[in-house]
């Protein structure tokens, strides 16, 4: 094992443990519990004394419609940063169609990650530490398996945080990225096993997703080291 | 359902005619509960006077009718898409049988839009679309409507008969409706942005679907080898073949929102998005005019 990868298995067990509420900061202010997920209270740019490391700083995702773009954001980073390294290190057995189509998906996913980030300006979180550990990009099979999930992830992040907005002027953009990502979905779906591109594994009574942002936020938690407050998005 | 939604605007719209639907109060509260659920909106429109503007239900306000304008057309849209494929799978040996699971799926999943589209619709007060010569009822009848669509466009496309070439031209076809249906959705959302009845979300949910759709018949072909060689997405505004054209004008922009050139931003390393990247990540609208005018030749009077 990597002495990345190690370090970064260390840094998720010690936030199991704080999670647990079983380490205790030893400074006076009233015990808080270290969150990544919303509803928690966190104290942007804290260094616990208690921690055997310093965890990067907490960044607020923000309320209204800067919450929700700071959201979307995330999730396109996360989406860019697998396909990114899916391309650097392609799973074997990868055929030429595929190398052709799994680099747009990169591309793809960098141009909506980067329209969100002009639109956000001085309003954006900063880059996102990320945590694959979870995924053997050498297979095949786990790749397109943790691509489906975040392509389905986005499709239902953006369905459900559509309708949020309070500034409706960049619906009709977002919706543009969400029906590629349902082409994207497919694309992986039916590469893995043919005909499951619209499966009920993702689509009920005809239906793709619909996902709340809290939710979202949560799956997307095992996957990101950055530490985000997004106790006020709007749900 | 929120009935209390429906009397507020009605009292809204028209204090005196609220007077006396008050006075029917009872009579409301004695409906079945599945009255309420699936007809209330008619119910209430029959204890009103006739020419209230609340009794077409539609008309109870703007942005209520307006919606139920743009969720008809999208219905009229599902019902096209559903009569092709259903036509198709059911035509004797035209599909092979390893396709025959996806096909099915795009079918059966464009009959549920229209489950869908119809509840929503009637749900807000409106009246379902229906084609030309459907006999059914407009809220439950079965969508299948044979004489109301002529896919060959009078002999144009041969895509209905099992000899060599017709299921390619099919394919070709089905793809090409179905890369014009997102696009005829992309340009419905910004009509639906007052969300309506939770129109905004569940248009949003449908469009997902056919997005995958048509990602599937692309990719099929592809695997085909047709001679463009496809992607799941759509590369500039490139067609199948050259009489398809009209269906991707415009599928070559690159400006987004605020006037954002996609092609301007970093991409991989640092380097600029590609214009062809740029083209591909976007799925762009087009009009309700021009989507009408391309499915005219299909559509029976």
């Amino acid at each position: 094992m990597s002495g990345k990868t190690e370090s970064i298995m260390n840094f998720n067990n010690e936030l199991e443990l704080k999670k647990e509420g079983l380490e205790a900061p030893k400074n006076n202010v009233s015990r808080r519990r270290f969150f990544q997920v919303a509803g928690g209270m966190t104290v942007a740019g804290m260094a616990l004394a208690a921690c055997h490391r310093t965890p990067p700083s907490t960044y607020f995702v923000g309320s209204g419609d800067i919450g929700l773009l700071n959201y979307l954001y995330i999730l396109k980073q996360v989406q860019a940063d697998f396909y990114i390294q899916a391309n650097n290190t392609p799973y074997y057995g990868m055929d030429e169609s595929e190398l052709q189509l799994i680099a747009d998906l990169r591309d793809h996913q960098i141009a909506h990650r980067d329209l969100l980030k002009m639109i956000l300006s001085s309003s954006a979180i900063p880059s996102i530490v990320i945590n694959f550990s979870p995924v053997t990009f050498a297979s095949r099979s786990s790749v397109l398996s943790y691509s489906t999930l975040f392509e389905d992830l986005s499709i239902g992040a953006i369905n459900g945080a559509i309708p949020l907005f309070s500034n409706t002027a960049y619906v009709p953009y977002l919706s543009k990225m969400a029906t590629v990502d349902a082409r994207h979905s497919a694309y992986v779906r039916d590469i893995a096993t043919y005909n499951s591109f619209a499966d009920s594994t993702v689509i009920t009574n005809g239906l793709d997703q619909s996902l709340l942002p809290r939710t979202v936020m949560k799956t997307l938690e095992t996957y990101i080291q950055t530490t985000f407050d997004a106790s006020q998005l709007p749900n | 359902m929120n009935i209390q939604k429906i009397l507020n605007e009605i009292k809204g719209t028209e204090p005196e005619v609220f007077e006396r639907l008050t006075e029917r109060r009872q009579i409301l509260k004695d409906m079945g509960a599945k009255a309420l659920a699936l007809g209330l909106p008619v119910a209430v429109a029959s204890l009103l006077p006739l020419g209230s503007k609340a009794q077409t239900g539609a008309g109870s306000s703007t942005a209520t009718t307006a919606a139920i304008s743009t969720l008809n057309y999208l219905l009229e849209l599902e019902f096209i898409q559903f009569n092709y494929f259903h036509i198709g799978n059911n035509t004797g040996d035209l599909v092979p049988s390893a396709d025959q699971p996806g096909l099915l799926t795009i079918e059966t999943q464009d009959a549920a839009h229209i489950t869908f589209l119809r509840n929503l619709i009637n749900t807000l007060g409106g009246t379902p679309f229906t084609p030309a010569h459907y006999t059914y009822n407009a809220l439950t009848g079965n969508p299948y409507s044979p004489y109301s669509y002529d896919f060959t466009a009078g002999g144009t496309y041969q895509i209905y008969s099992a000899s060599a070439g017709d299921y390619t031209n099919f394919l070709e076809l089905g793809q090409v409706i179905k890369d014009l249906m997102v696009r005829a959705y992309q340009a419905q959302v910004a009509n639906l942005l007052s969300n309506t009845g939770s129109s905004l979300g569940g248009v949003m949910q449908i469009m997902g679907a056919e997005g995958r759709h048509a990602a599937h018949l692309r990719l099929m072909r592809r695997f085909m080898a047709a001679p463009e060689y496809p992607k799941p997405w759509i590369t500039n505004n490139i067609p199948p073949a050259q009489n398809f054209s009209a269906f991707y004008t415009g599928e070559d922009n690159t400006i987004q929102y605020g006037g954002i050139n996609i092609t301007t931003l970093a991409g991989v390393n640092g380097a600029e998005i590609t214009e062809t990247a740029a083209t591909e990540a976007f799925d762009e609208p087009m009009s309700q005019t021009s989507v009408l005018s391309l499915l005219a030749p299909f559509i029976l009077s």
